[in-house]
């Protein structure tokens, strides 16, 4: 994992999913690698809300939710505040929903189940994108 | 003349109840009655016909000398005669076809709905391997590699209680994992019956759901193999109905049989609904009451269900009894 500790500057995230347990787990991993999670969402449309009322610098997202699943809200984002990347973090690995997330813009398309040290890179490399520090992989 | 007509009037009966089995559906006897009796009736026809051509044909020769005009009218009411028949011949067959052409149909619709009820029960799994292992492995894994932090840190105690907390996760995951696959088929259902399997689901309702659930079964014989599948779904799909959104103190499955038919119901005594105003939002679907009258009626039985507000819902599910030795 090559998180910074607490005291370095750090990517602040906007953690949505449904699945609570699942959020937690992960909220809890990313703390403990000096991340800031400094919202969370339960779906898309809280996605979208939180991204713009927050100060948020990555928003790592799932996709299948209720009300608004994650793809329609990385289109939302994509349209309203198009500098913020947007990880979408699934339980599918399917080349045709990856190629739906890469059309919305999305900067990653995760498969749940990789490893913790894949997300935070992927966390990492995408808040160094957008405040132009290097280009994403 | 005679003979043409006797042979006209069998094939025709002939074909009158191959047709009748064809409308029934019985596509086996039809196909009997048409190798035993239409073909060879309609040999028997143009055989016949063939005859009484060339009787007339030498009743005319013999009587040329005689009566050219007499003769030409046997000839002439041989040909009507013969005009006639092959009008009905093919008036019948193109019956034939058209009722053919309803029991393709039929056979079409019924493939259909069997794959729309399959496509339907797989979304249902892959939706719940999506809720449930695999958000629990991987919220798993994640617990995993905090633990290995912890531990890279020097925090043992930390990392130590969240190696331990991860096993218990992963024992739940299996057991889940068993539950999904008793699910997909519970093996007691093969090996002792529908009445065994009924019993542990209902003591697992029981336990999980906190509800007060009891079974009432008189069935001395197995089911055939289908049936007991689908009156074991339903009672499966009712009960996680009642646990989910009955809010009931107690549920009661009862299995019965009458002469004819084997019975199951499923009464709680819930929150109820209007079935009416349920079905105009389309609700029915989503409690899966589609899926299951679907199964049911594939199988050639009814279903019905009886519910109002405040009063409790019955299920019940008939199905023709045939019976095979336990």
């Amino acid at each position: 994992m090559t998180a910074a500790g607490p005291a370095a500057p750090a990517p602040r995230v906007l953690l949505v999913d449904d699945n609570r347990g699942f959020r937690n787990e992960l909220r809890l991993l990313l703390e403990d690698c000096g991340i800031e999670v400094v919202a969370e969402g339960e779906n898309g449309q809280e996605a979208v809300e939180l991204a713009t009322r927050t100060d948020a610098d990555v928003v790592l997202m799932d996709l299948r939710m209720p009300v608004m699943d994650g793809l329609q809200a990385a289109r939302a984002l994509r349209d309203r505040v198009p500098s913020l990347p947007v990880i979408i973090l699934s339980a599918y690995e399917d080349p045709a929903l990856k190629s739906e997330a890469d059309a919305a813009n999305a900067y990653a398309y995760l498969v749940k189940g990789c490893s913790g040290g894949l997300v935070l890179d992927t966390i990492e490399q995408a808040w160094a994108s957008r405040s132009g520090r290097t280009s994403p992989s | 003349m005679t003979r043409v007509r006797a042979a006209a009037v069998d094939w025709q009966a002939a074909l009158d109840t191959k047709l009748q089995l064809l409308a029934s559906g019985d596509l086996v006897a039809a196909n009997r009655v048409d190798r035993a009796q239409v073909a060879p009736g309609f040999e028997r026809l143009t055989a016949a016909l063939r005859t009484t051509a060339a009787d007339s044909s030498r009743a005319a020769s013999a009587a040329q000398g005689r009566s050219k005009a007499g003769s030409l009218a046997v000839v002439a009411a041989a040909t009507l005669l013969s005009l006639v028949l092959l009008w009905r011949v093919e008036r019948a067959r193109s019956r034939q076809r058209a009722v053919e052409a309803r029991a393709q149909e039929d056979r079409g619709r019924l493939v259909n709905k069997i794959l729309t009820v399959a496509e339907r029960q797989r979304s249902g799994m892959a939706a719940e391997l999506h809720d449930g292992p695999i958000q629990g492995l991987t919220r798993l894994g994640l617990s995993l590699e905090r633990g290995q932090l912890r531990l890279r840190r020097g925090q043992l105690e930390e990392g130590r209680r969240l190696l331990t907390d991860a096993q218990a996760a992963l024992s739940g995951e299996v057991q889940s994992l068993r539950r999904i696959m008793a699910t997909l088929r519970p093996p007691v259902l093969e090996e002792r019956g529908l009445v065994s399997a009924l019993c542990d689901y209902v003591e697992m309702v029981r336990q999980q759901a906190g509800i007060s659930c009891t079974l009432a079964a008189k069935l001395p014989d197995r089911l055939p193999e289908d049936h007991e599948i689908v009156l074991y779904r339903v009672a499966q799909e009712a009960l996680t109905n009642v646990a989910r959104h009955a809010r009931a103190s107690s549920a009661r499955v009862e299995l019965t049989e009458t002469a004819e038919t084997v019975v199951l119901e499923v009464h709680d005594d819930g929150v109820g609904f209007d079935p009416a105003a349920e079905e105009q939002q389309g609700g029915l679907d989503h409690f899966g009451l589609a899926g299951m009258r679907e199964r049911v009626e594939l199988a050639g039985g009814t279903w019905t269900m009886w519910s109002r507000p405040g009063a409790g819902t019955v299920l019940t599910a008939s199905l023709p009894k045939v019976l095979v030795a336990a």
